[in-house]
């Protein structure tokens, strides 16, 4: 821990010598956290700084602290990966005229962050280069922050009238070709405007958050520290204990509540149970994107029993309910053990068969080999996380960089690819699939016995902040917690890790051909449900050539009142 | 009931007919491309039949393949690629065509009159014959085959030079003046 | 046969009517066993509910698709629409028409022939109507009036017409060894020759065979219906029996060129290697297997290898797919044709 405390103090350094005055304050909360209060016009100075330390762009936090100290904060989030350690940018921000300078030019993955930012809180990024609604819907009426504080979480403002959605143009002499809203693959709500010569696409505009279901909202407002797991394991339909686990610690960490090491353990089993899981999942959709549905239909096989074992552990297939601040609600069963190997066994047998029957198919070579090029460089500009980053040759990996649960005993091996194509993604998860079931053995046969939650007895302090990263199979979730009074969070922050991977979207499929798009997108094993978490808005899809959107909803509102015949 | 079995043929063939008249009169009245491509589909399936008609069966077939399921799937694929509006409408170009429109319409009226003095026996319009080959009657593949690689060999061959022409011609005007990355 | 009612319209309308029928039910039982073959690949069951062990299963789906609503897009170019279904269905049963099941045999006396009608030009005619499926295809992809239909319409074009030559060429081969264009004929000359077609023309077997998945857009070349890039290609806005009918009009042709390929190389009604084995197939415990036997059981092999294809390779790109026709099918074809051309005349054909 000394090195840590020791960098941070270099960057502190770093930073002041940079920007002087500029720097108001400098604090560590946890001791992996360095809080560097900065003045807003000092922000981009800062921010570079940071680049040049190769800190990592996590996420934009946007606090309405009116309460607290008459002020917005936006607080942006680094990571410096080799050295184990957190930054925060702090701005205060004025409540009249809530501005502060983008940072989106120097950081290009910060683009939707501060879009997120201004749409739920109403800091306006000055110079932002696509300055569209990200999360509202089109007739959010405008003025309208709902992560303010005196925005009540249950208030459903009226829709605007003659709002229409901002598309791209697309270039002279491209055509238009819709993919979505509904994605006709993944089965989840996405919204792809290719823009394509003949099969090939030369750009694209991208209209998402359809399905927000105001999950931070109701973290700060209606909910407790103890009832958030539930919520947050919601958050996916996946990976769900990444997510409780993530805020968990979080809490812990701002709280500094030691968990007990057999918590930490099962914790660890548990979340690469799932990335059992869930890289099997999507290996068989990447088959059937392909048209390789003996893929689809052997990998969810294989992958059932795993279900099986969640549940007969926690009593469900994937809402496991174990988590809770401070370790566990449920002890990892000994009788439970010698299945859980003998699952991993047969899984691991399997997988390796799928491994060398899918390395040896020349065709699904030649449908991922050079599709959807992600470089190494743009993938870090982009702050592209998990299997795609490391596909890309960029070695991050949340277990390593930041250890939590039991990760520092039982480390996983970074498996990185070069070449940065669809092919390199799959090598990259199928062998994390393989490493993932060592680490459930070696898990096991190192558990240590003993408690699995530490009794918290003194309240938890307010402001206080704590910031989680877990490595989901899909990669790096962040949870960010600002602690508060009436026993929950004051502001709780998630970011999952398709959020930064789905905006690099366009540089891969720029010059693909349509064919290549789905793999393409499929191979970043996006999760929309994971990244569309915040609001809670209904919006109906726009299908803008025959109808109106007005029409299609009056056309809803009729089929509704008739009982739903036709 | 035995009129209709004799005079079967008749009865087909002026159905056939009154199909490829009504096809080619679709073609140029049609406002839409696709219906008139449709038109000229109907007028070649049509004349297959009067083909099979004539027993000439092998003629038909190779109507259908190369009119039918060749030529006219290219049409359609430009019609389709390339919309409507963007035709340019110009009647100055109909009306040049005027002189040509006349000088062919005499030819095929010219064409007709020929026909009709051959079917009324100023030819022999004997099928047989066309089916004898080196003196022996062979089916109508092998009499096709005899006639184009014995005695028309010299004008077989310059037509398929003259096609090969055609098509590096063809290629040669399509190809992009600054391709990228060469094929389209 | 004094009655020329009998002979002219009669004896054909029957068979009409049993050939349609075997040929409508195949294709209905060929997606079951589709369902049911790949399932057991897959290590699942397969439709198992609607009667026993699922076997009415098809005849529900039928019934399903009669009864659905028939949807015709508000913007839809109606008569083209209509019409792209007939135009894929037609000419996919016509083909039925010429394709010997087996030899003449006697019935009551009369002389039975097991196919409609035997014409000297039969490959030909095969190949000129099925070559006109494709308008089905691109009329109704395009009047559909939807982006995915349409592109889905235009590659199938393309795809169709690609390789139509390859495989015309390979199916030439076979003409130049058994010196005629009827399909009866073509079988004859096998039991002449005594060897099947596809021992000589294996090039040209496999590259027939290659070409009619491609033709009847199956897996691994099922790009026109890609549902991941396509949704269901040129047929997305079908349904009811519209749809339907794209649906038989496919099972139809894999029947189509399974049968084709049956005939032209693998000795058709024909027992296995008649004149090696001739005293086997000549005993009496096995002279009861009737050719058509052979015939369904060479045919339902192929059809077989149709969805062991689907449960095994993963779909190509569409770039790929034509690179394939064009700078290797293609090629390939020639340089076969011309050697086998070259072996006719050194060694004699049929």
């Amino acid at each position: 821990m000394a090195s840590v405390l020791g960098v941070a103090a270099q960057v502190n350094e770093a930073v002041a010598r940079k920007i002087g005055a500029g720097l108001r304050a400098a604090s560590q909360g946890p001791p992996d956290t360095l809080r560097l209060v900065v003045a807003p016009e000092e922000l981009r100075s800062a921010t570079e700084e940071l680049l040049r330390l190769r800190a990592r762009f996590l996420i934009t936090v946007g606090i309405d602290a009116r309460p607290l100290s008459a002020d917005y904060r936006v607080l942006y989030l680094f990571s410096l990966d080799g050295e184990h350690l957190f930054v925060v940018l702090e701005c205060a921000v004025s409540p009249d005229d809530p501005h502060v300078d983008s940072i989106a030019a120097l950081v290009p993955g910060a683009n939707w962050a501060e879009r997120e930012c201004r749409d739920a809180v109403g800091v306006t990024p000055d110079g932002h280069p696509d300055p569209r609604r990200l999360l509202l819907a089109d007739d959010w009426p405008e003025g309208l922050f709902p992560l303010r504080r005196d925005f009540p979480y249950d208030y459903r403002p009226p829709a605007a009238e003659g709002v229409a959605p901002v598309p791209k143009q697309p270039p002279e002499g491209a055509s238009v070709l819709p993919i979505g809203p509904f994605f006709p693959v993944l089965e989840e709500p996405s919204y792809w405007r290719l823009f394509v010569e003949g099969e090939t696409v030369v750009g694209c505009d991208y209209r998402g958050f359809y399905n927000h279901r105001g999950i931070e909202k109701l973290g700060e407002s209606t909910l407790t520290y103890n009832e958030i797991p539930y919520l947050a394991e919601r958050i996916c339909g996946i990976c769900g204990f990444i997510h409780s686990t993530a805020y968990c610690q979080a809490v812990e960490k701002a709280a500094g509540i030691e968990v007990p090491r057999r918590a930490r353990y099962i914790r660890s089993i548990m979340l690469e149970l799932e990335r059992v899981h869930s890289h099997l999942l999507w290996l068989g959709i990447a088959g059937h994107i392909l048209g390789f549905d003996t893929v689809l239909m052997q990998t969810w096989r294989m992958r059932e029993p795993v279900m099986w074992l969640a549940e007969e552990i926690s009593g469900n297939r994937k809402t496991y309910g174990m988590n809770t601040i401070g370790g566990l609600r449920r002890d990892l069963p000994a009788t439970v053990v010698a299945k859980v190997l003998k699952v991993v066994d047969e899984v691991e047998r399997e997988s390796v068969a799928v491994r060398d029957a899918i390395v040896g198919d020349t065709t699904l070579l030649a449908r991922t080999k050079n599709v959807g090029v992600l470089t190494g460089d743009w993938a870090r500009q982009v702050c592209v996380v998990g299997p795609p980053a490391r596909g890309s040759g960029v070695p991050i990996d949340a277990r390593l960089d930041h250890p939590y649960a039991a990760y520092d005993e039982v480390p996983p091996r970074l498996c990185t690819q070069q070449a940065g194509d669809t092919w390199a993604r799959v090598l990259v998860r199928v062998e994390e699939l393989l490493d993932s079931i060592r680490q459930v053995r070696e898990g096991l046969a190192r558990l240590p016995a003993g408690e699995v939650l530490a009794e918290v007895k003194d309240e938890i302090p307010r402001d206080r902040i704590g910031i989680s990263v877990v490595e989901a199979p899909r990669g790096e979730a962040v949870h960010f917690v600002m602690t508060g009074g009436d026993n929950r969070p004051y502001r709780w922050r998630v970011r999952a890790p398709t959020y930064p991977n789905l905006q690099a979207m366009p540089a891969m499929i720029d010059h693909a051909a349509i064919a290549d798009v789905p793999i393409t997108l499929g191979s970043l094993d996006p999760c929309f449900s994971c990244t569309e978490r915040v609001e809670a808005i209904d919006v109906s899809t726009h299908s803008r050539r025959v109808y109106s959107r007005q029409e299609l909803l009056a056309m809803s509102r009729e089929l509704t009142l008739r009982g739903g015949r036709r | 009931m035995t009129w209709f079995l004799v005079h079967f043929a008749e009865i087909v063939f002026y159905s056939l007919a009154a199909v490829a008249l009504a096809g080619a009169v679709g073609v140029i009245a049609f406002r839409s491309p696709v219906h008139a491509a449709l038109s000229l589909l109907g007028t070649f399936l049509a004349v297959a039949g009067v083909f099979v008609l004539m027993q000439a069966e092998f003629l038909a077939a190779v109507q259908v393949l190369v009119y039918a399921g060749g030529v006219m799937v290219l049409f359609l694929f430009v019609i389709m690629l390339v919309k409507a509006r963007d035709i340019p409408d110009e009647p100055q170009y109909v009306r040049r065509l005027v002189p040509a429109a006349v000088g062919l319409g005499a030819l095929l009226a010219a064409l007709v009159g020929v026909g009709i003095w051959a079917a009324s026996g100023g030819l022999p319009a004997d099928g047989a014959a066309l089916r004898m080959v080196a003196g022996a009657p062979l089916g109508n593949t092998e009499a096709v085959g005899w006639s184009l690689y014995r005695d028309y060999l010299l004008p077989f061959e310059v037509v398929s030079i003259v096609l090969l022409v055609a098509m590096i011609g063809a290629i040669v005007m399509g190809r992009k003046e600054s391709g990228r990355g060469g094929a389209a | 046969m004094a009655n020329p009612w009998v002979a002219f319209l009669l004896v054909p309308l029957i068979k009409i009517v049993v050939i349609l029928l075997a040929v409508i039910l195949i294709a209905a039982y060929m997606s079951f066993f589709e369902r049911k073959i790949l399932a057991y690949m897959q290590i699942r069951i397969g439709p198992n509910r609607v009667g026993p062990r699922g076997w009415l299963q098809p005849i529900a789906d039928a019934l399903k698709l009669l009864v659905k609503e028939d949807i015709v897009p508000a913007r839809a170019e109606k008569f083209v629409y209509f019409l792209g279904p007939v135009l894929v269905v037609a000419p996919a049963l016509l083909v039925f028409s010429v394709i010997p099941f087996g030899p003449a045999f006697k019935l009551f006396g009369y002389e039975v022939t097991p196919y409609l009608t035997d014409v000297n030009i039969g490959i030909l005619f095969i190949l000129g109507v099925s070559s006109v499926g494709v308008y089905g295809v691109i009329l109704g992809g395009w009047a559909s009036n939807n982006k995915f239909s349409m592109m889905g319409g235009l590659r199938s074009a393309a795809q169709l017409v690609s390789y139509e030559v390859p495989m015309g060429l390979s199916v030439v081969t076979v003409l130049l060894m058994a010196n005629s264009l009827s399909l009866v004929k073509i079988v004859e000359a096998q039991k002449q020759a005594g060897v099947w077609y596809f021992i000589p023309g294996i090039v040209a077997f496999f590259i027939y065979f290659v070409c009619g998945v491609a033709e009847t857009n199956r897996n691994p070349f099922d790009l026109p219906e890609a549902e991941s890039e396509l949704v269901a290609g040129f047929h997305t806005e079908y349904s009811g029996m519209k749809f339907a009918f794209y649906f038989l009009a496919e099972y139809a042709n894999m029947v189509v060129v399974s049968s084709i390929a049956t005939v032209l190389f693998l000795g058709g009604w024909l027992p296995p290697f008649p004149n090696w084995l001739a005293a086997v197939w000549a005993l009496p415990a096995l002279a009861w297997i009737p050719p058509i036997a052979w015939f369904v059981l060479k045919m339902a092999a192929f059809l077989f290898v149709y969805i062991w294809f689907r449960g095994t390779f993963p779909r190509y790109r569409f770039d790929q797919l034509m690179d394939l026709g064009w700078k290797v099918f293609i090629p390939v074809s020639l340089v076969n044709l011309m050697a086998v051309g070259l072996g006719v005349l050194l060694i004699g054909g049929k």
